[in-house]
């Protein structure tokens, strides 16, 4: 159900396998296939789509300079992802606590009067789970956008984060307990 | 996976799944087209067939250029911290070991061999750091394998120490722009008796150096918490703000081997490896069978009188030894010959030679 899609067949030319991809190439076809997931997952680390999308071309322009020493489509995606949750982070950090509350608030769907249509109860439910994640610690919020997003294993989490395989384990069970006890008010079926 | 984490998986996505993000590959290239323009990639990659090895020779290129980060090899990398602003290049970070070679770990995906992690030793000036290389065979994130190395492992010279007490332990390793965050679990805040207050601002130097080093990117600011949240103190040494690494010469052995390893088999003649600061950038060993010295030879460090450390390779020659267990000592030049200040800085390690 996640679109994995592979970093190669889209968008360098044919003819040219990965391994002799110069950075511009690879940033060509790393984009074409995982800026979408890329600013989505930002998007559920920083809630806000302007500043997620500034994060991960932040995250590709580290990239490209880094290909060099990369020089693997496989690599270099493990290199995005760390970058975005980064750089995500820092966002977060330098934003600071009020800013993050009014972002939210800003970026909420508009109230939605009782009796609303389908398209706007759905917006709610969208805004509720995003601002529950946000209210989660960060670490619970990383390792939950990490594993139930973009179907990471927990080494790879792991890895991403720079935790301990156990301490991914425990903000998963912890993070989904917390994120059941915040949506439950929401009338969230998914999650009894 | 059961239904319960379908769930989740569906929650999230309904979550974002709507988002369509604007096209951003004209910004990205924008951006990666003014670097270059500003020469911080002065050489373009070749075409073809060509093309891979020039970019591993354009790599060393570009990193002894001072580049992109404070490592002082291209394969000392970092990249467990993509989001590093370009520090200062600080050789300081010594350089990584010969012999274990494969130190090319930190790129995300692949795996670290070692890793360099920083113990107390005394040195003439008191406790000082040495620096050994650990193994980290399975691959996991390199700044969270040394630091809990520093804390938890035993070093591999028996002249070293870690002082951090039972319990203590790293929880999390956050990388940020600006710093480092050291995640601490334990009765950690006040400093015991049984510690002194010298060791103690070491410890906390050891995760300082341990951290930087591992990360490979010069010295950014590590940020030590504890149980969740920033402390007045660790083992009683205020590390409420941002941590810098401590002064050289206040904290650093001046002489630290990086190969052989304590307890290493050699033969014949090999090449020793390390670091020091030392009087006109000399460096000196001793082999030594039961404390008597039965040789001695000498080479120079790539330079000194400057506040780092900088990496030396001597010659050892073995021949005319008999089989059997030797203590190599290496060790800076003190040009009163001990009649002023507090005599050279060395480390040792015992060798078996066959």
């Amino acid at each position: 159900m996640t679109t994995h899609a592979l970093p190669l067949d889209r968008a360098s030319p044919v003819t040219v396998p990965p391994d002799v991809w110069d950075a511009d190439a690879a940033v060509g076809a790393l984009y074409a296939a995982h800026w979408r997931q890329l600013v989505r997952l930002s998007v559920l680390l920083v809630r806000d789509l302007g500043t997620a999308e500034e994060v991960v071309q932040d995250a590709f322009v580290a990239m490209h300079g880094r290909w060099h020493r990369l020089r693997d489509p496989d690599k270099a995606l493990a290199y995005l992802r760390q970058s975005v949750v980064n750089r995500s982070r820092s966002v977060l950090r330098h934003r600071g606590v009020v800013n993050r509350h009014l972002a939210r608030e800003a970026a909420a769907p508009l109230p939605t009067q009782p009796g609303a249509d389908q398209a706007a109860l759905a917006a709610e439910q969208r805004g509720a789970v995003l601002d529950a994640l946000a209210d989660l610690p960060r670490r619970q919020r990383e390792v939950l956008a990490l594993r139930y997003y973009l179907d990471l294993s927990e080494a790879e989490i792991a890895t991403t984060l720079g935790i301990s395989k156990g301490a991914v384990k425990s903000h998963a069970s912890r993070g989904v307990a917390a994120l059941r006890t915040r949506l439950a008010p929401h009338g969230s079926e998914e999650l009894r | 996976m059961n239904d319960h984490d379908d769930d989740l998986r569906r929650l999230l996505h309904d979550a974002v799944d709507h988002v369509t993000p604007h096209e951003g590959l004209t910004s990205i290239r924008s951006k990666t087209k003014e670097k270059k323009m500003s020469a911080r990639r002065p050489v373009l990659f070749g075409a073809g067939g060509a093309a891979v090895a020039t970019a591993a020779v354009i790599g060393v290129i570009v990193w002894s250029g001072g580049l992109g980060g404070g490592d002082d090899k291209p394969d000392s990398g970092p990249a467990s911290a993509p989001t590093a602003p370009s520090a200062t290049v600080d050789d300081s970070t010594p350089s990584e070991p010969t012999t274990t070679g494969s130190t090319d770990a930190p790129e995300p995906s692949s795996t670290s061999a070692a890793v360099p992690v920083y113990y107390i030793g005394d040195t003439p000036r008191g406790p000082g750091l040495y620096r050994e290389f650990h193994r980290n065979p399975d691959g996991t994130d390199p700044i969270f394998a040394a630091v809990d190395a520093a804390i938890r492992q035993q070093p591999l010279d028996p002249d070293y120490r870690t002082v951090w007490p039972e319990g203590a332990e790293v929880q999390e390793i956050g990388v940020e722009t600006d710093r480092i965050v050291i995640g601490l679990t334990g009765d950690l805040r006040e400093r015991p008796s049984s510690i002194s207050a010298k060791d103690a601002a070491m410890a906390v130097q050891q995760l300082v150096y341990t951290a930087q080093a591992a990360h490979g990117q010069g010295r950014v600011p590590v940020q030590l918490t504890l149980n969740g949240s920033p402390s007045d103190t660790i083992l009683g040494v205020p590390t409420a703000e941002p941590l810098a690494a401590g002064k050289l010469f206040k904290t650093l052995s001046l002489m630290s081997i990086t190969s052989p390893a304590e307890g290493a088999t050699v033969s014949g003649s090999f090449t020793a490896t390390g670091v020091a600061n030392s009087f006109e950038a000399w460096v000196g060993y001793q082999i030594l069978k039961d404390g008597q010295e039965v040789a001695t030879g000498f080479g120079t460090a790539e330079g000194a009188m400057e506040e780092k450390l900088f990496p030396w390779e001597v010659e050892v020659d073995l021949s005319g030894l008999a089989p059997g267990e030797y203590v190599l000592r290496f060790h800076t030049d003190d040009p009163t010959g001990g009649a002023e200040g507090n005599g050279p800085d060395e480390d040792t390690r015992t060798i078996i030679v066959k």
